[in-house]
């Protein structure tokens, strides 16, 4: 799915899955599709992003959480 | 009965027809228009107008709604010297499409008047072989193989996510592919992790990796990375590739990889796994949400599974 989705995105044909998170589930073989959209808030991509350069250590961070974005102002 | 010339003469009454003089002024006015080349494969790879797109005469109505969805969208045809065009513009006309024009005169005419030409890479007896089922899918076509052929595409992790990825992107034929992973291929990789071998345990996974995917397709270029993404190294390997595919397995690198896209403006295919149930996505910068807009950070470490 992941190799289809950057095939298609390379080649500019279909729908691509921007804004769609699709969930697979392989015990009830089923597939969801979840809407997913751009917060405004976000601290990256969002209207006033307070991460507006990368952390110095992701593996620091991922142990302490609330280091991974500085806190808003 | 009609003879070919009455129906050139028909369509003649029904479709407008520019000089390669006024496409090529409208192309410099930068008006809102799509050429489309309608000839034959071997006519298109001996060379066509800049940012036309290409369906076959006979392939015309099958396919190009898959090009030119908006039957608004102003369309100008072309062929070798203008009378295709005119009868493909007016087969567009019964389908719907309101403003079609023909070339007058054709690629003929544009190559005498010393516009510009493209023409892609000529592809080897062995990539029309090779790709050959490509081919026959009108969205994908020779046009769409020459993309792949031309793509640079960074894979993060070689496991269980970047496995059947890397498999398939190899074998579809994308030009480049980066692979970085800095772990080395364990035996309970196996079971899964289709890039790697029995023999090949004990071994970095890139290298694993590369063999794999170039026995499969000689003709792509690999660059190994055996070392682990980091803020330092990021940009530098990011900057080389046009989309990054993350499948990742750790929440470090998850968040590295989308700060470092969504502040160099490159789209992630996003893949998750867990036990039975996975997650796929396209983050695009600036045309929708990112990772943090879904998890502005990661859970605490005791939450994570492994």
């Amino acid at each position: 799915m992941m190799a289809t989705e950057a095939i298609k995105y390379i080649i500019g044909i279909g729908e691509p899955l921007i804004g769609r998170l699709i969930l697979y589930d392989a015990l009830s073989m089923t597939y969801r599709e979840m809407k997913i959209s751009r917060d405004e808030n976000c601290p990256l991509c969002g209207d006033n992003p307070v991460i507006t350069e990368l952390i110095d250590d992701y593996d620091a961070a991922a142990e302490n959480p609330d280091t991974f974005a500085p806190a808003a102002d | 009965m009609k003879s070919y010339r009455q129906i050139v003469e028909e369509a003649k009454t029904e479709i407008p027809e520019l000089t390669v003089d006024e496409v090529k002024s409208e192309q410099d006015k930068d008006s809102d228009f799509v050429l489309l080349d309608v000839r034959d494969e071997d006519e298109y790879r001996a060379g066509y107008i800049p940012n036309a797109v290409h369906v076959t005469r006979g392939m015309l109505e099958f396919s190009v709604e898959n090009y030119i969805p908006d039957r608004n969208q102003k369309v100008i045809v072309y062929c070798a010297a203008g009378l295709r065009s005119l009868l493909a513009a007016k087969s567009l006309r019964e389908m719907g499409y309101t403003d079609t024009i023909s070339l007058a005169g054709g690629y003929r005419d544009w190559m005498t008047a010393g516009y510009p030409t493209a023409q892609d890479k000529p592809m080897t007896h062995e990539q029309l072989d090779r790709y050959s089922r490509h081919f026959m899918l009108t969205e994908v076509g020779e046009q769409g193989q020459a993309k792949l052929l031309d793509a640079k595409v960074l894979m993060v992790g070689a496991g269980g996510l970047g496995s059947p990825a890397g498999v398939y992107l190899g074998a579809a034929g994308v030009g480049h592919l980066g692979i970085i992973d800095s772990d080395v291929v364990e035996l309970s990789n196996l079971q899964r992790q289709i890039l790697h071998r029995t023999e090949s345990v004990g071994t970095p996974k890139v290298q694993s990796a590369t063999t794999t995917i170039k026995s499969l397709n000689p003709d792509i270029d690999i660059t190994p990375y055996n070392l682990r993404l980091t803020a330092d190294n990021v940009e530098e390997i990011f900057s080389e590739y046009d989309l990054i595919v993350d499948g990742c397995d750790n929440f470090a690198t998850r968040y590295l990889v989308n700060d470092a896209a969504v502040l160099m403006n490159k789209p992630v295919v996003h893949g998750s796994i867990f036990q039975f149930e996975g997650q796929v996505t396209l983050f695009k910068p600036n045309e929708g949400p990112c990772y943090r807009c879904m998890y502005p950070t990661p859970p605490p470490p005791g939450m994570v599974p492994s």
